[in-house]
């Protein structure tokens, strides 16, 4: 399966989900819609995903435990 | 009163307070009268705080007259977005139809801070809706209706801001404060030809205001000069033990901050995101700055700006309203695709959000060092003027447009101010943006000021209104 296929893939089973889950929600009408904002998503997955990161690069969100009389 | 209050400065209106030319009471009851009458013109007003506004009025000019002054707001009115959190039996509606007759029994720090420098609130004023967290893609997306542009009643007012905007612009309230995750405080700023600072994040404190995106929204004033905005961020910036994510460093406005010559940055093709009038306007301003500094172009590692806090607002937006769009409330949403495009992002991978979080650090960590070599970056406020209402607009949080600065500017969560740079061939406003590092409000505050000392696009009002 290539790359793109399996974009493709990602994106028809997301919106497989998403019917799953909340599909009483929706009229036929919609399904284009929500095909181009789950589309969006998967696009938006792949841009964070072209640019490498090492294990390393944390992001800004530390834990810090918790003393309530810290 | 001989004199017409209506498009001045916070600044000068103080200087009349103090002076006793114009009393507290006078200038209240002026623009709760211009947003009965004007304010349903634009769809800018939610509630009008008559009773309230009067009473702190009342309470203002006593204080005056016995000698007591609170500083530069002391007497002057005000609209807040609908957003912020009001006791009294003010309602607070995000914007949305189902929560139009909601009260909270407490002040946002925001709200309190504005009532201790003396300010009065005299409206709550329209926003689109959920803060425009659900996907909307055209105007018409408000319980109240669409924000019309005082400019052009056929365009928007912009959003999600959207009453804070056109209420500035018309002339309703002398200054209103607003809110940004992305985009919103300049948007309007722009679409409205007004003067509109983002702070930095963390500067002012978000308890009481509905929340969007925890790690993205921040609150910050609308007002017709950069000047007016420096002294309102004095008085509502500040740590808050109720919201642990302010900052301890302190912030003072300051007027005389001076710096000759500015080192301006533009950063490489960002001005080509930008459409005919924006782009042509934001070149004519390169003039008028390169008398004020040095320009010089700037480039930016190739990274998924747009991309990385569309993730991260998708993921946040989620979270903060998961009850809400599980329980189906979202069908009682104003804009139709407000009350499906939500559950699109229900189901976003945890690994992704965190991803999206890690590359925001390598944005931060770029951006601070771009400003060891230049003092502000410059570029167009907005990618586009006023878009039509009645039509789909587009969005760089759909991902039909790109903003680069803007998706850098709130990532990093640095400041920025939209201030006016001229019109389009139809009439309509247009602004350029100065972003700088963070907690340097005074740095892009200056910087606009001093754009302003050599325009006069913020001393231009909507015909009729004055």
């Amino acid at each position: 399966m290539s790359e793109q296929d399996g974009k493709n893939n990602l994106s028809e089973v997301l919106l497989f989900c998403l019917n799953s889950l909340y599909g009483n929600r929706f009229r036929q009408e919609m399904q284009n819609d929500l095909k181009s904002a789950m589309d969006t998503v998967i696009k938006t997955l792949s841009a964070l995903k072209s640019v490498a990161l090492n294990s390393y690069q944390n992001s800004f969100l530390p834990f810090t435990p918790f003393r309530k009389d810290d | 009163m001989s004199l017409n209050p209506v498009f001045m400065t916070i600044r000068s209106l103080g200087k009349l307070i103090k002076t006793k030319q114009i009393s507290p009471v006078e200038l209240t009851k002026i623009f709760l009268n211009r947003l009965q009458e004007i304010g349903p013109k634009y769809n800018a007003v939610v509630t009008i705080c008559s009773d309230l506004a009067l009473d702190q009025a009342r309470q203002s000019e006593k204080e005056i007259a016995s000698g007591q002054c609170r500083g530069p707001l002391h007497g002057i009115p005000y609209g807040a977005k609908d957003l912020l959190a009001t006791s009294g039996g003010i309602p607070t509606t995000w914007g949305a139809a189902c929560f139009r007759d909601r009260c909270f029994e407490y002040d946002a720090t925001v709200i309190r801070k504005l009532r201790e420098a003396g300010a009065i609130i005299v409206a709550k004023l329209a926003m689109i809706e959920l803060a425009g967290g659900m996907g909307y893609r055209q105007p018409n997306a408000s319980f109240t209706g669409a924000g019309i542009n005082p400019w052009d009643l056929n365009r928007w007012s912009g959003g999600s801001s959207s009453g804070a905007g056109s209420a500035v612009c018309a002339g309703l309230v002398p200054f209103a404060i607003g809110s940004e995750t992305w985009g919103s405080i300049l948007g309007p700023a722009n679409h409205c030809g007004v003067t509109g600072l983002r702070p930095t994040y963390g500067r002012v404190s978000r308890f009481g205001a509905m929340t969007l995106c925890w790690t993205l929204d921040k609150i910050g004033p609308l007002c017709l000069t950069a000047d007016d905005c420096g002294l309102v961020l004095d008085a509502i910036a500040g740590f808050d033990s109720m919201d642990p994510t302010t900052s301890k460093k302190t912030f003072r406005y300051d007027p005389s901050f001076f710096r000759r010559p500015f080192r301006f940055g533009i950063i490489r093709n960002v001005a080509d995101e930008a459409e005919g009038a924006m782009r042509k306007n934001f070149e004519n301003a390169l003039q008028t700055l390169s008398k004020l500094g040095t320009i010089e172009e700037v480039i930016l590692p190739n990274l998924p700006y747009d991309e990385i806090i569309r993730m991260i607002m998708f993921a946040e937006i989620s979270s903060a309203f998961e009850e809400f769009i599980e329980e189906g409330r979202v069908a009682q949403l104003t804009a139709p695709e407000d009350r499906y495009t939500p559950y699109t992002r229900m189901i976003i991978f945890a690994k992704d959000y965190i991803r999206a979080l890690r590359l925001r650090e390598v944005v931060c960590r770029e951006i601070d060092e771009i400003f060891t070599k230049v003092d502000v970056l410059i570029g167009p406020s907005r990618p586009t003027c006023a878009p039509k209402l009645g039509e789909d607009f587009p969005s760089a949080l759909r991902g039909n447009i790109k903003d680069t600065m803007g998706a850098i500017g709130n990532l990093a969560g640095i400041p920025a101010i939209s201030v006016p740079s001229g019109f389009s061939a139809e009439g309509l406003p247009t602004g350029i943006q100065f972003l700088g590092r963070a907690y340097e409000e005074n740095m892009v505050i200056a910087a606009a000021r001093a754009y302003q000392d050599e325009t006069e696009w913020h001393l231009c009002h909507p015909p009729g209104l004055t």
